[in-house]
């Protein structure tokens, strides 16, 4: 069976800058991929393209787990990787219990109105909400700014060692799309995919500077209140009490 | 000295959130359980006080202590605590609410007892995430509101989390420890810009679930605010700081005003009032050590008493028995949450006024509460009961209580001293 070293070594590859790229393209598509769908003929409900969080957060936190041992021990590391497998599932699951945001058919006009939903919008095969418009805009546009960021590296972390600028993209860029994704929802579910990527880049801004595994153990958990807090509000966000009944 | 008492101040409320949950359906009983687990508690507090030395013990690594401070602010909390089972004795506070606020009291607990810093804060966010379930409360509606509360908190945790390595590691220095203690105030406390999640919550959430959560989880809050705030002494003498804090406040109040005055509901009015105290409560983080601790506590103290007063006022019927005590506990609840004289609120607003710094800052934050009383005073709303609020008939014992309950609050407002003083013990 290979151990933690003999993986890191046959994925030698994609560690430092090709690892920060994987990881914010992904990170873009778990935010942006909310209140977005495609309009399917002879059906009222879009076919949603929020399941797609799910796989990108998944790929989001297994790949981030190549620069998180730039700056903790592996065997930390890994304990943020399965952490992050766990919470890719509770949002996989959570997701799926929600109907991704969707109202229940068969409600009726008054009910539909008392969720307060966003009123979707069609252009060509996509329907979208304002709301996603504006997460993907902020989305490209943080994109834009990790690549500047790329090209003029030790811009605000001063303190990274040679060779190891790619991670201050990693963070800001992390942090700039957890924060799109947190400004631009009100609801818990999407809100929360954001601020599990807000933490994450803390987490990875943290490690550099105290990597002791009594603080590794505290973030884990925050990040994993976070994921089940949101998780729990979006079930009560689905419906109303007396509607399910 | 090492013992397991700390251990047991943190597990028993959790114990005791079992048989809680599972007479769920026999209200009263739930409550009688959670009264018990915090008497005990508090016996547990005053325990830890007759043996020599603090007791101490260590957790994986963490260390958890139950120092003079930890105990004074941990005897509020069960306080506090109490006087909420109470009112949910008479008036269901929320779906689940007695095992969700037990299971609160753990991780706050915790964190007022837990080093490093560090733990102590994530400890604090487990808390609010307990916090969050309690607000939600059954109520479809408030469940973003909670979200946005919670959300408030864990991002301005995360600012306190690297001052509290900056601080350990000697590097607390400069701009960015000033921009981040700044943003963790504002947030964590919900002063301007950052107080839209209270008016959500103020629409939606219970009275109850609102002492819980802004009452004695802020509690907790401002402790280790306070705490990391005296790590980094320069950052309450810069004058941007300050300025920053006092210009949050002021607009705090002149937001309240305005909102007061166009508030159509009682829900609303709430809202801005506590707007208003919300971003006066950030002013206590300019008074270092125990006597800032002291103003958020009487401040804290006041609101939740206010909500208490609201709580139990805003389902008193309009007829009947000992009706005219309705309007009277609604009326007398709104002016302490806006500090005014003669409520149990005046004493911390006097102290945040003077934080004010005199000038055209005080000036103007003075005539914005007189004109907040103003307003409250000519906007009805603030006096009647939200529409969706259900009258319950209130019993003997109630009407004892509620009386008990606002002759307390009167005896407070008349002698604000008496408050203050046993803050100050209380914050060591």
């Amino acid at each position: 069976m290979p151990t933690i070293f003999d993986i890191l070594d046959r994925l030698a590859w994609l560690r430092g800058a090709p690892a920060v790229a994987v990881v914010l393209v992904a990170a873009a598509v778990a935010v942006g991929a909310w209140d977005i769908g495609l309009a399917r003929r002879g059906r009222t409900v879009a076919l949603p393209f929020a399941p797609l969080a799910f796989p990108a957060l998944l790929v989001v936190y297994l790949v981030s787990g190549l620069l998180l041992i730039d700056v903790l021990d592996p065997r930390l590391a890994v304990v943020y990787v399965l952490m992050g497998v766990v919470i890719a599932l509770i949002v996989l699951l959570t997701g799926a219990q929600t109907r991704w945001g969707q109202p229940p058919p068969g409600l009726t006009d008054a009910e539909t109105a008392r969720l307060s939903r966003p009123r979707p919008r069609a252009a060509g095969p996509l329907v979208f909400t304002s709301r996603a418009v504006l997460r993907l805009g902020l989305a490209l546009a943080v994109l834009a700014g990790a690549l500047w960021l790329a090209r003029t590296p030790d811009t605000w972390l001063l303190f990274l060692p040679e060779g190891r600028a790619y991670l201050e993209v990693a963070v800001f860029g992390l942090g700039g799309l957890g924060l799109a994704g947190v400004v631009a929802s009100p609801e818990p579910l999407p809100a929360g995919v954001g601020l599990l990527l807000f933490l994450l880049a803390f987490a990875l801004y943290y490690g550099m500077v105290d990597p002791s595994i009594t603080m590794v153990v505290a973030l884990v958990v925050l990040q994993l209140v976070v994921a089940l807090v949101a998780a729990y509000l979006a079930q009560a966000r689905t419906l109303p009490v007396d509607l399910l009944d | 000295m090492e013992t397991r008492l700390p251990l047991l101040v943190v597990l028993l409320p959790l114990l005791a959130v079992l048989p809680a949950q599972l007479l769920g359906r026999r209200r009263r009983a739930a409550t009688a359980v959670g009264l018990v687990a915090v008497v005990v508690l508090l016996a547990l507090v005053a325990l830890a006080g007759t043996l020599t030395g603090d007791a101490t013990a260590v957790v994986f690594g963490p260390t958890l202590t139950l120092a003079a401070r930890a105990r004074g602010l941990l005897a509020l909390v069960y306080v506090l605590a109490g006087g909420l089972l109470l009112l949910d004795w008479f008036r269901p506070v929320g779906r689940g609410f007695v095992p969700l606020a037990l299971a609160a009291l753990a991780p706050l607990a915790a964190a007022l007892m837990a080093a490093p810093a560090g733990v102590a804060l994530v400890l604090l966010a487990v808390g609010l995430g307990v916090l969050a379930a309690a607000l939600y409360g059954g109520r479809y509606e408030a469940a973003a509101a909670a979200w946005r509360a919670f959300l408030m908190g864990v991002l301005g945790l995360l600012p306190l989390l690297w001052v509290a390595w900056a601080g350990a590691a000697g590097q607390a220095t400069g701009e960015p420890v000033r921009l981040g203690l700044l943003l963790a105030t504002l947030l964590l406390l919900g002063g301007f810009p950052f107080h839209i999640w209270l008016r959500g919550l103020a629409h939606w959430a219970s009275a109850g679930a609102l002492a819980l959560a802004l009452g004695l989880g802020q509690v907790v809050v401002v402790a280790l605010l306070v705490g990391l705030l005296d790590v980094v002494p320069a950052v309450r003498a810069a004058p941007e700081f300050q300025t920053a804090l006092r210009g949050s406040a002021v607009m705090a109040a002149l937001l309240a005003v305005f909102l007061l005055a166009h508030e159509q509901t009682a829900r609303g009015a709430l809202g801005a009032a506590l707007t208003l105290d919300a971003g006066w409560l950030t002013l206590t983080a300019l008074t270092p050590g125990a006597a800032g601790l002291t103003i958020a506590l009487a401040a804290l103290a006041g609101r939740t008493l206010s909500l208490l007063l609201i709580a139990l006022g805003w389902r008193w019927p309009a007829s009947g028995r000992a009706a005219r005590l309705g309007p009277v506990l609604r009326g007398y609840g709104f002016a302490s949450l806006l500090g005014l004289p003669l409520t149990p609120g005046f004493a911390a607003r006097w102290a945040q006024a003077s934080l004010l710094g005199g000038g055209a800052w005080a000036a103007l934050g003075i005539a914005a509460l007189a004109v907040a009383a103003w307003a409250l005073w000519w906007a009805r709303p603030a006096g009647s009961p939200p529409v969706e609020a259900e009258a319950i008939a209130p019993g003997r014992d109630e009407a004892i209580a509620a009386t008990v309950l606002l002759g307390v609050a009167a005896l407070l407002g008349l002698f604000p001293g008496l408050l203050t003083a046993l803050l100050a013990r209380l914050a060591g």
